[in-house]
């Protein structure tokens, strides 16, 4: 999975440089922010702008990554478009994820935050 | 090293044999190449000693009957020229020689070069003995990936034998349509009276698909059908209140049953249609929406309605969503994997899709109707790109 990753002082922003997010590629996004948590670095901020399609597996590791991160970290999940935007609507995932519409606006919460 | 001379030079025959024999090689003689190939198809030799022009059959001629024979072993060939040197040493190796020799060989040459046979010969025994053992592991592996596909063809034959049989229960007419992405899937669904007025039905979505998914669907099917038959009682003469109620616990008891089991969750409708009352309630747990189609007036409706998938995250509560059902009314549900499919330009198949479908099947039964959706959905072609497991369900309460 194509992942790129800006470093900011008080949080990491994960861009997600793929059409999809599915059971074949997800796993590697969950490695990716494992490290990234055994680091320190527990407040991501996840761009998935570019994301035209989420399958249910894709939704589930994007659970478990927010359990990973737990009480002591944040993730913020910004872009959410089109299908994948309705996919949180339906399984009402938008209210279990702090969602942003943009990564400028995920940046301002975890900047005043 | 067993090694058959060929040359039709009596004298050359002898002084070869002898020094061969010395060198404490087995030696078999021949006159031409036509005695040469005699010997070759009844016996096994390492290398093949022949001399280039010959009566019958010439040297190069042999070399090409020995590389397009089959033989147990690989046949080393030293093609000997004379002093003259007018030949052509590449026709000679295009027809199949190792090497070359100038007659009359000195003993140490002759070493030289059956040495350096016999390292190419035991190089090809080895690479024999490994495409032979090569050969076994691909047959064995070919053996399991049969009995897997045999396994899989039988859980197939199982999941699809615990889907309704049944088509018709009171004045609810049912069909449905099931095919997963691989042999076996996550999707599941049934429906079945839990007393003569209320008719439960569900369909699921286990996330992912394949053998794990196709397990947990078939055990969700089990714990279902359980859990309806112990809480029979409570339904029983209820109200639209105590249904609603037994509904959003059921749920509720899943979700909390699934988390501790397995990292999969799904997702579903779990439903109960009041034929007395003409109503329709349902919790849509992540579901895709179902349409509600009124047949006597032809109106065709999504009903808009969002729920957490079961499994996925703890202590949520389910709404139970409440809707006229009277007679002529029709339900339809389906799982997510439809809009993963593609028309026949190649484009995702969409919800405008369905909905114009279900539009032209107003006055079609509801097997006709499942039909018609298969039919859109899985287009010639393209149905065997099929990422996601597919299943549709529609329920007609007939006048």
């Amino acid at each position: 999975m194509k992942l790129q990753t800006i470093e900011k002082d008080e949080f990491t922003i994960i861009k997600v440089e793929e059409k999809r997010i599915d059971a074949v590629n997800a796993p590697e996004l969950r490695q990716k922010i494992n490290e990234l948590s055994g680091t320190g670095q527990t407040r991501v901020i996840l761009d998935i702008s570019n994301v035209t399609f989420m399958d249910s597996s894709g939704l589930g590791v994007l659970v478990s990554i927010l359990k990973m991160l737990g009480g002591s970290g944040e993730l913020i999940i910004a872009g959410a478009n089109g299908i994948v935007s309705d996919l949180f609507k339906l399984t009402r995932m938008d209210r279990i994820f702090r969602m942003c519409d943009d990564p400028e606006s995920a940046e301002q919460i975890m900047t005043v935050a | 090293m067993k090694i058959l001379l060929v040359d039709d030079a009596l004298d050359m025959r002898l002084v070869m044999k002898r020094t061969l024999t010395l060198m404490d090689h087995q030696v078999t003689v021949a006159e031409d190449g036509a005695e040469a190939w005699e010997y070759l198809r009844n016996e096994v030799f390492q290398a093949v000693i022949t001399d280039w022009d010959m009566p019958n059959m010439n040297g190069v001629e042999l070399c090409r009957h020995i590389r397009s024979a089959t033989f147990p072993n690989y046949v080393y060939i030293i093609l000997l020229t004379g002093r003259s040197g007018k030949h052509n040493l590449i026709a000679g190796m295009d027809a199949g020689a190792d090497d070359f020799a100038t007659k009359p060989m000195e003993r140490d040459e002759m070493e030289v070069l059956l040495r350096a046979a016999e390292r190419v010969i035991s190089l090809e025994r080895r690479l024999e003995q490994q495409n032979h053992d090569l050969a076994k592991v691909n047959e064995s592996l070919e053996k399991a990936r049969d009995e897997t596909m045999r396994d899989l063809h039988h859980a197939a034959t199982l999941q699809m034998g615990i889907l309704p049989a049944q088509k018709q229960i009171g004045r609810l007419d049912f069909a449905w349509f099931f095919r997963p992405a691989q042999m076996i899937g996550g999707d599941t669904f049934n429906y079945f009276p839990m007393n003569e007025r209320l008719q439960l039905f569900y369909t699921v979505d286990v996330s992912g698909h394949g053998i794990s998914a196709a397990l947990l669907s078939m055990y969700l099917s089990n714990l279902l059908t359980s859990t309806a038959d112990q809480t029979c009682s409570q339904w029983c003469g209820g109200n639209e209140a105590s249904i609603k109620q037994n509904l959003a616990k059921m749920l509720r008891f899943f979700n909390e049953h699934l988390l501790d089991l397995t990292d999969h969750y799904f997702t579903m409708i779990l439903g109960v249609i009041d034929t007395s009352e003409h109503r329709l309630h349902f919790i849509q747990a992540g579901h895709p929406m179902p349409f509600l189609v009124d047949k006597a007036s032809g109106c065709v409706e999504e009903l808009d309605c969002t729920g957490f998938p079961v499994g996925l995250v703890p202590d949520v509560d389910y709404e139970v969503m409440s809707y006229p059902f009277p007679p002529e009314s029709r339900l339809v549900l389906f799982s997510d994997g439809l809009f993963e499919m593609l028309d026949n330009k190649g484009q995702p198949l969409l919800n405008s899709d369905l909905d114009a479908v279900l539009k032209t099947s107003v006055d079609a039964d509801a097997t006709e109707t499942v039909r018609s959706i298969r039919n859109h959905f899985l287009v010639d072609g393209y149905e065997k790109n099929q990422p996601d497991d597919l299943s549709v369900m529609v329920i007609d309460f007939k006048a």
